[in-house]
């Protein structure tokens, strides 16, 4: 995995997501403690009073669905890089371990064993981050086969 | 291998903290606290309410929280978190407009 596919594809989505949440949500969230812990209420709150005029324009499903998207996103691209040369199953159980975690998540909803309310759109935000993950690692995967060098070329 | 295993639990155990940061703290923190007994977070429970349905885009009005919570909330031995908990988790925006329909199944503790 290289730095810039971890930045780009692990911790750029979890920083848009996390922004998300900063700027537009409910300040009532766990992450709020984190931020007055590390002496960020300020330089939060400014950034929402500028973000705040943006927020009307904002679709619900940026603002509800995609800070979890992205976080099944990161998830997802890290562990399928990790593991694109692993054995099958344990390639198959650490990628799909955060789909599986929001997917079932969302259909505990349905039937009340998880807290929350079920939301097509959250669903459809998990399976199109988990696509999209696959196919970023996929062809991360592809490129640095390409770029490798031949271990044992022929003399 | 073995690496691999470790780099990965550690990293699902980042995943799931972060993911933990979007839980309603303030809500635990209350509901935490309600178990020793105590009713004085309903103040409280009922403001992080308001500033969830302030935050929805759907919401046309804006909620004045001196009003819709009175200090009065507090004054009662009914603990109200689990309401405002459920009101916070069944107030959410379809589209453009507003869902209350979970809301709506939200029951008001009577003891």
């Amino acid at each position: 995995m290289t730095v810039r596919y971890f930045l780009l594809a692990v911790v750029l989505p979890i920083v848009i997501g996390g922004l998300i949440y900063l700027l537009f949500r409910t300040d009532s969230l766990l992450m709020f403690a984190w931020v007055e812990q590390l002496s960020l209420t300020t330089l939060i709150d400014r950034g929402r009073a500028a973000a705040a005029p943006l927020r009307p324009h904002l679709p619900a499903f940026v603002l509800f669905s995609v800070p979890d998207g992205v976080w099944v996103f990161s998830a997802t691209a890290f562990f399928a890089r990790l593991w694109h040369d692993g054995p099958l199953w344990m390639r198959a159980g650490w990628i799909g371990i955060t789909p599986a975690m929001a997917i079932g998540g969302e259909l505990g909803q349905i039937i009340g064993v998880v807290p929350g309310t079920f939301d097509v759109l959250d669903m459809l935000a998990y399976i199109i981050a988990t696509g999209g993950a696959l196919w970023i690692a996929q062809r991360s995967a592809a490129a640095a086969a390409l770029t490798a060098p031949t271990a044992a070329a022929p003399r | 291998m073995h690496q691999r295993n470790l780099i990965s639990f550690s990293a699902l155990s980042v995943f799931v903290f972060l993911a933990f940061g979007s839980t309603p703290g303030v809500i635990e923190q209350l509901q935490q606290s309600s178990t020793d007994g105590g009713s004085a977070g309903n103040v409280a429970a009922c403001q992080a309410w308001v500033e969830h349905s302030n935050s929805l885009p759907c919401y046309p009005v804006n909620f004045d929280a001196g009003e819709m919570c009175p200090a009065s909330l507090d004054m009662t031995p009914i603990d109200m978190s689990s309401y405002y908990q459920c009101m916070i988790e069944g107030t959410r925006c379809n589209g453009d407009i507003p869902d209350l329909a979970d809301a709506g199944n939200c029951a008001m503790p009577t003891q």
